[in-house]
């Protein structure tokens, strides 16, 4: 039965017209004149709707006009905002981006919309013509359930209450069900428990799995690198280079791999300098030779590229005189530019290795004395002073290094491997881990990598004060992760609270909750168990 | 005489009648034409109120689609703005 808004009145224009009681001089006058009479408040009651109804388009036309023009007004804002933006500008820091408020969207949904407020003007005048229902409520009095007994005769919400009752029942069942595979697990740590840690354990195998591929064919965790080196890379705002750095030192060291992942995180967050990076491949292969040339890119790649010994003793009749004045020079003098001292020491020293350098130098002394001065370079550059000290013992050195290279090699490797040590007390979750894990060749590689890359771009002064930020974000990350592992359940808790104390008279609201019960019911039942666990597992490890 | 009377009474009688049914038709007509003249009026009312329901119908179209897209600008802005701004931190 269609339900007329607008009603124009009268309907039958001539019925009626026609007084009984009153003598007429002509009847047919009078019933035109009173059908036009009827005409002209039809004309009259549609003048009125018309008015309303115009009424009703110029109130939501203005509704749409105040709309379009705030959203103007946002968009001209957005504008401006826009404008201002700077893409080299980084705009969440590692620090700021989990105190931040994640945005909740204020899209408000109608809801009743078919309810007595919204009932249009004229249409509730039409009802409030029809006859009321008959006061059943004056007998509630008399009612022992204490129900409303106008309820039995009309109860307008009573469909929405059925819908609501259903749909509330609804999701408490399936809060239910789900809420007893978790207690399960936590309740029972023999059956259920153990599998839910196989099925969080899999990222683990995985990665395991990887690291076996990676040492048997050399293929690349990279993925799992990148990760988490991006984000303290944006700190530093050197991807491009590290990124094009990371593949090569993959590809070439495959064994010490797993173990280094971790290690070379912490060390690359010390080392603010990416540029260096693409010498890295190379000091992977020769730790320590690479290191020594780890000055310039370009050259160490084309010195490395062939017999690393060979082309060593080429150049290192340059390199070992320049050590001593580098190391005099760089460990008073903050060494910001290595090349600088190095080519001076070349013009001091050449005398020294002309002699080794025809025959003699390139196998024994070239290398370890490159080894040395590098290690003393790295430590002068090594924000740490006591390696600073360290340096002089270590020019003594290269008389001894006519021990093979592996000789020399350990000494650096001491001496590196200390300088690892100092980060761990800012850090101590990974400090840890890499302590144990770490191969002392590993550790020396990176350390000198590290130490060699950072003199050229970054004074020493600059390092420390890198070192202290990157470190601070990796903590807050853990302590933000394991915060969210607590919020979360505390959220649920409240969630729960808040649902059963008030009762869900909002249609959104309540298909909301039983979306987010069904989506968490697929989602966040193994997720959650999965990451906690997943992250308990890597904290532990660390 | 008297036939002549009678003939006289019934010729006036015979024009009274006409004339009565003169008037009649003449009212009669004027009903008619009164009925016309109402219905284009009643006709012309009802063409106002089809054209004010037509019109009021795609008035509210028209708004509603002018709403729709308003909102989906809204929604759009409320997301650039999202990312544009910085946000406010916890702390």
């Amino acid at each position: 039965m269609p339900l007329p808004k607008r009603l124009i009145e009268p309907v039958y224009v001539t019925r009626g017209t026609l007084p009984e009681d009153y003598p007429l001089p002509s009847e047919l006058e009078a019933v035109t004149n009173g059908t036009l009479a009827n005409t002209v408040r039809q004309l009259s009651s549609l003048s009125r709707h018309a008015e309303d109804l115009f009424g009703e388009l110029s109130r939501d036309a203005q509704q749409l006009y105040d709309r379009s023009n705030s959203l103007q007004a946002r968009i001209d804002r957005l504008a401006i905002k826009v404008t201002q933006l700077d893409s080299t500008v980084e705009e969440v820091s590692l620090q700021d981006i989990h105190m931040r408020k994640a945005f909740k969207s204020s899209v408000v949904f109608d809801q009743q919309i078919f309810s007595r407020e919204t009932m249009p003007t004229a249409m509730q005048e039409t009802y409030n013509v029809c006859d009321k229902p008959p006061p059943l409520d004056k007998l509630n009095c008399y009612r022992d359930d204490g129900k409303d007994g106008l309820k039995f005769y009309t109860d307008p919400n009573y469909f929405f209450d059925l819908w609501r009752q259903e749909m509330l029942n609804d999701t408490e069942r399936m809060m239910h069900d789900k809420g007893k595979k978790p207690h399960r697990p936590r309740t029972k740590d023999s059956g259920q428990g153990y599998r839910h840690k196989k099925g969080v354990r899999q990222p683990h195998n995985t990665r395991e799995r990887q690291k076996q591929i990676a040492r048997e064919q050399g293929e690349y965790i990279m993925p799992q690198n990148t990760i988490y080196r991006t984000p303290q890379q944006i700190h530093q705002s050197q991807i491009p280079a590290e990124e094009l750095m990371m593949p090569q030192q993959h590809v070439q060291q495959r064994p010490p791999r797993p173990n280094s992942i971790e290690i070379r995180r912490s060390y690359q967050q010390e080392v603010p300098d990416g540029i260096q990076s693409p010498a890295y491949p190379p000091y992977d292969e020769n730790p320590y030779q690479h290191g020594m040339y780890g000055q310039g890119p370009l050259s160490s790649e084309s010195l490395y590229a062939g017999g690393t010994p060979t082309r060593g003793s080429k150049i290192r009749p340059s390199v070992p005189p320049p050590a001593p004045p580098s190391n005099n020079s760089t460990p008073s003098a903050s060494t910001p530019t290595r090349g600088r001292g190095i080519p001076a020491g070349r013009d001091n020293l050449p005398p020294p290795p002309p002699p080794p350098e025809a025959s003699m130098s390139p196998p024994p002394n070239g290398i370890p004395a490159h080894v040395i001065r590098q290690s003393s370079q790295s430590r002068s550059n090594s924000p740490h002073s006591q390696h600073a000290d360290t340096p002089e013992p270590v020019q003594d050195l290269p008389p001894p290094p006519p021990a093979p290279v592996k000789q020399a090699s350990p000494p650096k490797q001491q001496t590196p491997v200390a300088p690892p040590p100092p980060p761990p007390p800012p850090m101590p979750m990974p400090m840890v881990v890499n302590g144990p894990t770490m191969t002392p060749m590993l550790n020396g590689d990176l350390a000198k990598i590290l130490n060699s890359a950072p003199p050229k771009l970054t004074p020493v002064k600059d390092r420390p004060m890198s070192k202290p930020p990157m470190v601070d974000p990796r903590n807050d990350l853990l302590k933000a992760i394991r915060d969210g592992i607590k919020l979360r359940k505390v959220e649920k808790i409240e969630q729960k609270e808040v649902e059963r104390g008030n009762g869900l008279h909002d249609v959104a609201s309540i298909l909301a909750r039983r979306v987010a019960v069904e989506f968490s019911e697929s989602e966040s039942g193994s997720d959650s168990e999965c990451d906690s666990e997943g992250w308990g597992e890597n904290e532990t490890s660390a | 005489m008297t036939t002549n009377v009678n003939f006289w009474q019934f010729e006036r009688q015979i024009l009274k009648m006409a004339n009565r049914g003169e008037a009649v038709q003449k009212q009669i007509q004027q009903d008619w034409v009164n009925r016309e003249y109402i219905e284009i009026i009643t006709i012309s009312i009802k063409k106002i109120t089809d054209f004010l329901n037509s019109f009021d119908l795609s008035c509210r179209s028209k708004l509603a689609g002018l709403n729709e897209k308003l909102t989906i600008l809204e929604r759009k802005i409320d997301y650039l703005e999202a990312c544009v701004t910085k946000g406010e931190t916890l702390t």
